[in-house]
C-alpha cells in the first residue's frame, strides 16, 4: 500500500508523529514488531508522565493508551507483531519490506521516520568481572519480567548505576516483598533525577553509594554475590572492596540510541547523541524526508519532550523545502538537537534540546543569531542528567550559536 | 532549623530549603505546589501507588494499576502487599476501578494497563 508517511516504531514517538500526520489529514502507517503499540511505557508502571504536556500525573501505560486510542481514533494505520526487513528507496519514493505471521508485506511512502527507541547497556558493556551466572539483568529487563509477566526475578538485589530505571526498579523490587541491598555508582554524580532519588530511595531506606561499583560477579549457576569497591576518577577500585550476598544483580547503566537500521540507510551518527543529525524539524540532514524522532535521535528523560518532537516531524512531513542547512555552533553543551538548522524556513518557534557536560547551581543560556544576541535564559540546578529545553523564535541567515556559561552565586 | 527537600512533585525537582517553627517557610521552588509538599512531606507524606495485580489471563499475566488518590507514605508497603495478594478475573478497561479500598487506606485500585490483546 502506498502512504503519506510511514513510521517504523509504535511507541510514544511513533504514535506522536502519526497523531500529528493524521491530524494534517495524511495516510499513516506505523509499523510495530511487537503485538501491542505503546512501546516502553507499557512496562513504565510508575507514575510522573505527561505533566508537562496534559498537566496530569499519568502512569506509562496511560499515557501510551491516550496515543494509542487518538492515533488509531484518527486514521492511522498500524502494522503490529511485523519486523522491518529491508529499506529501498526509489525515485523519492521508501519502500519498506515487512515480515510477520501474516507473511511478507511492502508499503511505501515519499516520508519515512525512524521512531526504534533506545537499548540498554549491558553488564558487559561496563566489563564487570566474574563468572556469568543466571540473576544479571539489565534495569529493563527485570521491568519487563516483574511489570509484564509478573515475575519477580530475585530475592535480594544489589543495583549497578543511578540511572532513572534503576532508581524506579530499586522501589519497584521493594514494593514487590524482595530486599534491595544498595545502589551503587561509579561515578560523582548521580545519572538519574534528584526526585527519583527522593521517592524511589530515600523513602524506603535503601542507600545509594557513589564512586562505588560492581568489580566482580559471584555464583555458578545463580548469582551469589557481588563484590563492591570504591573507584577513583578513572573508575579504577582503590580498594578491594567488601562482598555483598545477593542473587539478582540490576544494571543500569544507560542507555544508546538503537542505530541499525538507520547506519544500514548509511546514516551517519553524532557522537554527542549516538544518534543521527538532524534538523529543526527532525529531518536527517543527510537524507531528504528522512526524520528520527524520540530515544532513537537522542534518549530523553521525559516522554512529553519526545511527544512534542515527534510532533514537530509531524508538522513537516511532505512539506518540501527546499532545505539550506547551517550548522548550529554551541559552547559549553554535551550536545544539542537539532544540530542544524534550515534557513529557508519561514520564522517560527524551534525548539532545543541540550545537556550541560557538568553540573552548575546557575547557568545563562544564550543565541545568538547571525552575531547578535537574541535571547538570554537564566537557569537554576543545572545537571547533566536533566535536559534542557529551550524555545526560540529564531531566523538566522548566516549563523546561529546557542551557549551556556556558569554564573557565579 | 531548616530542612532541604527534593520536590517530587514535577520534572523540575526543586530544592526546597524548609524553616520550620510556628510558622514554617519554604524557599526554592518555583510553584505554590511546593510549599504544599514541603509541609506535608514535614508532617504527613503521601505517595502515589503504581503497581500491578495478577490477573486469571494467560495472555495478560499482571495488569498496571494505580491508587486513585495520594496514601500516606508509611501505607505504599502495605497497599503493596495487599495488591500482591489480588487475582483479576473481568477484562476491565483503562480507568475502571478493580478494587475499593484497598488495606483499608481509603484509595481505590484502579486499571492503568490494557488488558485486550
Amino acid at each position: 500500500m502506498r502512504y503519506d508517511v510511514i513510521i517504523i516504531g509504535g511507541g510514544p514517538a511513533g504514535l506522536g508523529v502519526a497523531i500529528k500526520a493524521s491530524e494534517r489529514g495524511k495516510r499513516a502507517l506505523i509499523i510495530e514488531r511487537e503485538k501491542r503499540l505503546g512501546g516502553i511505557l507499557k512496562q513504565c508502571v510508575h507514575d510522573g508522565f505527561g505533566l508537562l504536556r496534559f498537566g496530569e500525573k499519568l502512569t506509562g501505560p496511560e499515557y501510551a493508551h491516550r496515543d494509542v486510542v487518538t492515533a488509531l481514533g484518527m486514521g492511522a494505520e498500524a502494522l503490529t507483531g511485523s519486523f522491518v526487513i529491508s529499506i529501498t528507496k526509489k525515485e523519492g519514493e521508501y519502500f519498506v519490506a515487512t515480515t510477520s505471521e501474516r507473511g511478507l508485506r511492502s508499503d511505501s511512502a515519499p516520508a519515512l521516520v525512524f521512531a526504534t527507541g533506545c537499548r540498554e547497556r549491558t553488564a558487559r558493556q561496563v566489563n564487570i568481572h566474574g563468572t556469568r551466572p543466571a540473576g544479571v539483568l539489565t534495569a529493563g529487563s527485570c521491568q519487563h519480567l516483574v511489570n509484564l509477566k509478573g515475575l519477580l526475578p530475585g530475592k535480594k538485589a544489589v543495583i549497578l548505576g543511578s540511572g532513572d530505571i534503576g532508581l524506579i526498579m530499586a522501589r519497584r523490587l521493594t514494593l514487590e516483598g524482595a530486599e534491595v541491598a544498595g545502589v551503587f555508582e561509579a561515578k560523582g554524580e548521580p545519572g538519574g533525577l534528584q526526585r527519583n532519588i527522593r521517592q524511589c530511595l530515600d523513602d524506603y531506606g535503601i542507600p545509594l553509594r557513589m564512586k562505588t561499583t560492581v568489580v566482580e560477579v559471584y555464583g555458578d549457576k545463580r548469582v551469589e554475590a557481588v563484590r563492591v569497591a570504591p573507584v577513583d576518577d578513572d573508575m579504577r577500585p582503590v580498594s578491594a572492596g567488601e562482598i555483598i550476598p545477593c542473587d539478582l544483580l540490576v544494571v543500569s547503566v544507560g542507555l544508546i540510541p538503537e542505530n541499525e537500521l538507520q547506519t544500514s540507510l548509511g546514516l551517519t551518527l553524532e557522537n554527542g547523541t549516538r544518534g543521527v543529525a538532524v534538523d529543526q524539524y527532525m529531518m536527517c540532514v543527510d537524507r531528504e524526508g528522512v526524520y528520527v524522532v524520540g530515544n532513537a535521535l537522542h534518549v530523553h528523560d521525559l516522554v512529553d519532550f519526545v511527544t512534542e518532537g515527534a510532533m514537530t516531524a509531524g508538522s513537516d512531513l511532505g512539506s518540501g523545502r527546499e532545505r539550506q542547512l547551517i550548522k548550529i555552533d554551541t559552547k559549553n553543551l554535551s550536545y544539542i538537537v537539532p544540530q542544524y538548522f534550515d534557513v529557508s524556513a519561514p520564522a517560527q518557534k524551534s525548539v532545543f534540546y541540550m545537556r550541560s557536560p557538568r553540573s552548575m547551581r546557575r547557568g545563562v543560556l544564550k543565541v545568538f543569531a547571525d552575531g547578535v544576541e537574541v535571547l538570554k535564559k537564566r537557569l537554576v540546578n543545572v545537571r547533566p542528567p536533566e535536559m534542557i529545553r529551550l524555545e526560540c523564535a529564531v531566523a538566522p541567515v548566516d549563523s546561529l550559536e546557542i551557549t551556556l556559561e556558569e554564573e557565579s552565586v | 532549623m531548616s530542612v532541604r527537600l527534593t520536590c517530587i512533585i514535577c520534572p523540575n525537582g526543586c530544592e526546597l530549603t524548609v524553616t520550620e517553627g510556628e510558622n514554617p517557610t519554604v524557599e526554592g521552588n518555583l510553584c505554590p505546589k511546593g510549599v504544599r509538599f514541603a509541609l506535608d512531606e514535614l508532617t504527613a507524606p503521601v505517595r502515589s501507588f503504581t503497581g500491578t495485580v495478577a490477573t486469571a489471563f494467560k495472555d495478560v499475566p499482571v495488569v498496571s494499576v494505580k491508587t486513585d488518590r495520594d496514601i500516606p507514605l508509611q501505607m505504599m508497603i502495605p497497599v503493596a502487599r495487599a495488591a500482591a495478594a489480588l487475582k483479576l478475573d473481568r477484562r476491565l478497561e483503562v480507568g475502571e476501578t478493580a478494587f475499593e479500598n484497598i488495606a483499608g487506606s481509603g484509595a481505590n485500585l484502579i486499571i492503568t494497563g490494557e488488558m485486550k490483546i
